[in-house]
């Protein structure tokens, strides 16, 4: 039998017989097509990358149009393969005027195309999109795409940039609208996380409202781990555009826009406004964050809501 | 007799757009710097020597002026040396066994001309060696290696007397001491190059002893000159070695300082100044 651990006698021979495939080619690279790494002892330059990325040139019109046109046709024909979004509380938004934060729960990366396709005119080409750093602005290609395709910016996560906060602000200021997840990050189960003051934080600081908006069905297309959307069915609901009123602090603001999507998702799942409204009035709207349990039995009452939602039996058993 | 001095210091600012990027740290050079350094070599490496130092010789730097002193000679002096050493001085901590540095396509007296190998070695050891303040920066009986092509080409108009110095004196002994006693002086007086001096547009016949003579220290302090992808002929002549790449370089000098040197690089441009404390 061979021994496992033999390795060929000769293998620098063996190293020059594989085939050159593109990855190889790729790792071969040295500089100048390679970046030179900085030397010890000295200073890096400041990365462009991340919270630094410089994403005015996706305002200006020629990106706008290429925006436009994408959202437009490929952003709607893959959207609507894949997730078929059912919108409503669409009337909720007449009286909004100007600019607006849209304040979304966040489940998967479907749920900026989703958000994008849905938003209706005029705030629809005039979006961009918090987007994570450290995620969407890793590496140049991802960042550019970012940038022209979703119109995002960089916002930190995990510390408090002023100058994206800034950008943003004055994005808002000067008419654009926003998609903001005040999670922070995707779901990693299914159930939402608790709500961080950013979107609370924007709202004041541009006197812009936020509408809060639920998104349900989005972890079934491509949930966190996955790789490849798969079909299922969204649902968008839009909820009445929250002000920031002189009594609020940035607390209890974000408390009232988590109060606000936990009874848009009431409304989303039981399908029943007036039922809803009552919950919601008397503070009793189902928690977005789920029963505290174990994971499976978590993951098994996400399936059972998901399951009442679609009124079909088809599905019993739990996504593990 | 009132003299009245007036000196001004430049920045370095040497290349404008687009060739700016030749001016930064490799790792500082963004993509864009990179594909066009990648594509300016890929270029070079095709294009006729000629077209290639007709473009780089075409460049017109976009110097600006940092200081201007005027008044008593030796005061003014020394507020420029001040202002010099202030842009120019870079610390170095240490010696070094081996010193690498690139040299530049354009000396001073190459403008609009062909820097032939005698104008290598006083641009290598001429000047980058000597730009040091205190010691230099590669410790006496170490290696400096050159990268620079050192084509065996003269401009026989610029510079006729550099031929004969490199076929004639050069062949015979690279000592500065032995060619000044044999060689200067006929040189100096050949009615030919005095003619091509005083006539055409030729330097003086004197003057390669006096680029050789610059490399006097640098000939002294050093154990060896290895230049990269010079002409093996053309640089044997000057008693240096050549070398295809910088691992062969530094397998050559193992020979000098061993196999565990350290190793400082002059980068340039900027044309810096080594304070070796």
């Amino acid at each position: 039998m061979a021994d496992p651990n033999r390795r060929p006698a000769i293998s620098h021979l063996n190293r020059a017989n594989r085939l050159p495939t593109v990855s190889r080619a790729i790792a071969k690279t040295e500089f100048p097509l390679r970046a030179a790494p900085t030397p010890i002892g000295e200073e890096p330059m400041a990365s462009k990358l991340g919270a630094n990325f410089d994403t005015e040139w996706a305002r200006r019109y020629p990106a706008r149009l290429a925006r436009w046109a994408t959202v437009e046709t490929l952003g709607k024909g893959v959207v609507g393969y894949y997730a078929r979004p059912k919108i409503s509380g669409i009337d909720r938004l007449h009286d909004l005027d100007g600019p607006a934060i849209f304040a979304a729960n966040h489940q998967s990366h479907a749920d900026t195309p989703v958000m994008i396709t849905s938003i209706p005119e005029p705030w629809r080409h005039k979006l961009f999109v918090g987007a994570a750093a450290d995620y969407f602005f890793g590496n140049r290609l991802s960042s550019t795409m970012s940038a022209l395709f979703i119109g995002a910016i960089p916002i930190e996560r995990t510390s408090i940039n002023r100058q994206t906060i800034e950008k943003a602000i004055a994005l808002l200021r000067g008419g654009w609208s926003m998609v903001i997840y005040p999670e922070g990050g995707r779901s990693p189960d299914g159930w939402s996380q608790e709500f961080r003051p950013g979107a609370a934080f924007l709202a004041k600081q541009a006197d812009v409202p936020v509408v809060p908006v639920n998104i349900r069905g989005t972890f079934d297309i491509l949930r966190k781990g996955r790789m490849w959307p798969k079909r299922a069915r969204a649902k968008v609901t839009f909820g009445k555009p929250l002000t920031f009123e002189d009594s609020d602090n940035n607390r209890k603001f974000t408390r009232k826009l988590q109060a606000a999507v936990e009874a848009l998702a009431d409304e989303s799942s039981s399908g029943n406004w007036w039922t809803a409204r009552k919950r919601a009035h008397n503070d009793e709207s189902p928690d977005l964050g789920g029963p505290e349990a174990a994971a499976w039995r978590r993951r098994w009452a996400l399936t059972e809501a998901g399951a009442a939602k679609q009124g079909s039996s088809k599905r019993r058993w739990p996504y593990v | 007799m009132k003299i009245f001095q007036i000196e001004t210091t430049l920045n370095n600012d040497t290349f404008p757009a687009p060739f700016e990027f030749l001016q930064k740290r490799e790792w500082e050079m963004s993509p864009k710097d990179r594909a066009l350094l990648f594509a300016t070599k890929k270029g070079l490496d095709k294009m006729p020597r000629r077209a290639a130092r007709k473009i780089f010789q075409g460049i017109r730097a976009p110097f600006g002026l940092t200081s201007i002193q005027a008044g008593e000679v030796e005061a003014v002096h020394k507020v420029t040396t001040e202002n010099v050493y202030r842009q120019h001085l870079v610390r170095v901590e240490g010696q070094t066994d081996i010193v690498t540095m690139g040299l530049p396509y354009l000396g001073p007296y190459n403008v609009n001309s062909i820097m032939n190998p005698i104008l290598v070695a006083c641009l290598g050891l001429g000047y980058y060696f000597n730009l040091y303040k205190g010691k230099p920066v590669v410790r006496e009986g170490g290696v400096a290696i050159i990268s620079h092509p050192t084509p065996w080409e003269f401009h026989p108009v610029h510079h006729p007397s550099y031929i004969d110095f490199f076929e004639e004196v050069l062949a015979d002994t690279t000592d500065p001491e032995e060619i000044e006693k044999k060689y200067e002086k006929r040189y100096a007086e050949d009615e030919w190059y005095r003619h091509l001096y005083r006539t055409s547009y030729a330097y003086h016949g004197v003057h390669p002893f006096y680029m050789w003579y610059w490399c006097a220290h640098a000939l002294e302090h050093l154990g060896q000159v290895i230049i990269i992808g010079g002409d093996p002929r053309a640089v044997r002549r000057m008693g240096f070695r050549s070398a295809t790449t910088m691992r062969d370089a530094l397998e050559m000098a193992s020979d000098v300082v061993g196999s565990q040197p350290s190793i400082t690089h002059i980068h340039n441009p900027p044309v810096l100044m080594a304070d070796v404390v």
